[in-house]
């Protein structure tokens, strides 16, 4: 059996936040992470969902080695990622990459889109020869859906679409194995956003590529995962397939996330039993002892206080991390 | 039904434009519908379609000197607010028609704290001296569902996440037992889960008080849940109306089944292909002669290059697609 190409050991990140005094006592502490173990297999798309202070944006750059995890492991085809000089994790971020949410925010204004395709390209030093490169450039343009002679155009020119195109155009460049997509479609508008899905997926099976799926919109996130991860305030607290997670969602938190998501079908609607949590969600500075869902959770009892849950096998596709289910 | 009771705002070929330095962009253009007193109503479509804009027509809050209302009519309760000076319309703005707006971060004021703004209408419109007002505050923020009002009432809106903020601005919407709430895009900055304790709050507190409510969003899925009858715009248009269930299982528009094939469903098997809409959202600088949507539509024809009418498909139901009855074989 072949080891995942992603794993994950207990990573744990908490940062400080900053302009603290010397002489505070208690140093509040973001607990942004706070123990996860999961793997990414080989070609299956993971999804990634959860709110805002789930800590689901700053997994994936943990995972892409872009911060410094606090405490536990990535590793990436076998590889401690921490145990790698510069020169090697140089060489393996070739194959691992990332599409942010913000089309407007992540291509540099001042570049053209075909400088913008061929700035990773040239600093892996891929294609030397500059007629060479221009070729894959046009290339990739085509595969992502786009005229290749927009190479001498700046992103302003586009719409949140297209330069959304560029940015996975970009991100293909390097011919990685693994990308992660950060919330890939939430700027993006509704008809824009099923075009942009169908092209990552036909990429996926043209590349062979694995990816993680990274979103708050778990109607988004089911359609294209094979996996699902739901994480709440820096845990991962139910990791299934896609279809179980949906049909028997266990964790008290997925039923809510579920019953919470509108389903375009007046029909449907008027038949679904609503769960509707109470309550904020806590701050990540100061999370509550146990299960940090506890404050929220229809079941929850003392219990919950006093032992965190860690995620338990309930069946082979379904894991989950509440101590009320068995 | 509701042709018992007469409507409570009625808008008639609403014009509004911008002046732009490519040229005049029709924001609104030619929108017309009615909403009787008590109902929800949802208005769907994606950026730039004019939602918004009519929301803000309504208020008349539309930015000059370079937004204009060119043409049409608003009829409340037999009123045309379009005529009133502006010192009537703000016995309107706030106590006959409230309006929530996207993004509670930048619509509530940093300066001021929660006690003054919430107070502020309730003194400007009721008459009520400053202490009836406070107690009235605090009971608003109860019945929201907002745990201790009077340590509320002294913060700031930075002091709040931007689910409390966004149910500050529901209570501010209704302290003055509004006719009529325009809600555009209440919840989208905010989580799932706080949006749907939102969405519940203002649906059972309009129908305590029997408020009508527009809802605006470009959530195919919230319209569902709440509203009866569906308003789609697209580019600048209203390009079909009908009650809830016949808008999403017997579409009469190619848009609005591109849109609901398009939305990725949560009780649909994983990986179901979604069939997208082609081609580019519409530049409003730039609209072909005729029907707006004819460049990404399978049904365009050259009937389409004359501009399509709003035509009643069935009864409450109407479509502005001239080739619509096509649609009843897919």
């Amino acid at each position: 059996m072949s080891i995942p190409l992603v794993q994950i050991n207990d990573l744990k990140m908490h940062f400080k936040p900053s302009g603290l005094s010397l002489f505070k006592k208690n140093q509040q502490i973001v607990k942004a992470l706070d123990g996860i173990t999961l793997s990414i297999n080989d070609k299956e798309t993971l999804g990634l969902v959860g709110e805002s202070g789930s800590g689901k944006t700053t997994l994936g750059r943990c995972i892409l080695n872009l911060i410094k995890p606090t405490y536990g492991h990535v590793s990436f085809k076998g590889l401690i990622l921490d145990e790698l000089n510069s020169k090697q994790i140089r060489s393996i971020r070739k194959e691992m990459q990332i599409v942010f949410q913000d089309p407007y925010a992540s291509l540099n204004p001042r570049m053209t889109c075909g400088d913008i395709i061929a700035e990773p390209i040239i600093i892996h030093k891929l294609i030397p020869n500059k007629i060479e490169r221009e070729n894959k450039i046009k290339s990739l343009l085509k595969t992502v859906g786009l005229n290749p002679n927009i190479i001498n155009r700046y992103p302003n020119e586009f719409s949140g679409g297209q330069r959304q195109r560029i940015a996975i155009a970009r991100a293909l460049a390097v011919n990685p194995k693994f990308i992660v997509l950060d919330e890939p479609i939430s700027s993006l508008d509704v008809s824009i956003q099923a075009q942009i899905i169908n092209l990552l997926k036909e990429l996926q099976q043209q590349f062979n590529l694995t990816y993680l799926f990274i979103a708050h919109d778990l109607s988004v996130v089911s359609n294209i995962s094979n996996r699902v991860a739901v994480m709440y305030l820096g845990h991962v607290v139910e990791i299934a397939n896609t279809f179980d997670l949906y049909k028997n969602p266990l964790h008290p938190y997925t039923k809510a996330l579920i019953s919470a998501i509108p389903i375009p079908d007046p029909i449907i609607e008027s038949q679904r039993q609503r769960m509707i949590l109470e309550g904020e969600v806590p701050s990540p500075i100061n999370p509550p002892s146990g299960c940090v869902f506890r404050t929220r959770c229809p079941i929850a009892d003392k219990t919950c206080s006093q032992t965190t849950p860690t995620l338990k096998k309930i069946s082979e596709n379904q894991h989950v991390a509440c101590l009320k289910v068995s | 039904m509701n042709k018992l009771k007469s409507p409570l705002l009625k808008i008639n070929n609403l014009q509004t434009q911008f002046k732009t330095s490519e040229g005049i962009i029709k924001a609104a253009n030619n929108v017309s519908f009615e909403i009787y007193p008590g109902e929800i109503i949802g208005i769907v479509g994606e950026s730039g379609c004019g939602k918004s804009v009519t929301a803000l027509s309504i208020m008349q809050l539309i930015p000059k000197p370079h937004g204009e209302i060119k043409s049409g009519d608003i009829l409340y309760r037999d009123t045309n607010i379009l005529n009133l000076k502006e010192k009537e319309m703000q016995k309107i703005r706030g106590k006959e028609i409230s309006i929530i707006f996207q993004e509670p971060m930048t619509s509530l004021n940093p300066v001021l704290t929660i006690e003054k703004q919430l107070t502020e209408q309730m003194l400007l419109h009721l008459g009520l001296k400053y202490k009836e007002a406070y107690f009235k505050a605090i009971k608003l923020l109860e019945m929201i569902g907002m745990p201790d009002p009077k340590s509320l009432l002294k913060k700031y809106p930075h002091n709040l996440s931007g689910g409390m903020r966004q149910r500050i601005m529901i209570a501010i919407a209704i302290s003055c037992n509004p006719k009529l709430i325009i809600a555009d895009e209440p919840t989208t900055s905010l989580d799932v889960t706080i949006q749907a304790q939102i969405l519940e709050t203002l649906k059972s507190i309009c129908q305590t008080y029997d408020t009508a409510l527009i809802l605006i969003t470009h959530n195919l899925g919230i319209i569902a849940r709440y509203a009866k009858r569906v308003i789609v715009m697209y580019a600048g248009k209203i390009i079909e109306e009908g009650n809830s269930i016949d808008i999403y299982h017997s579409p009469k528009h190619p848009y609005t089944l591109g849109l609901l094939k398009s939305v990725p469903k949560l009780n649909n098997s994983p990986n179901t292909k979604l069939e997208a809409i082609p081609g580019n959202p519409p530049d409003l600088n730039n609209l072909p002669s005729g029907c707006s949507f004819q460049s990404r539509c399978f049904l365009a024809n050259e009937k389409c290059k004359i501009e399509p009418t709003m035509t009643a498909v069935s009864e409450q139901h109407w479509s502005a697609c001239w080739n619509y009855t096509k649609l009843n074989e897919h």
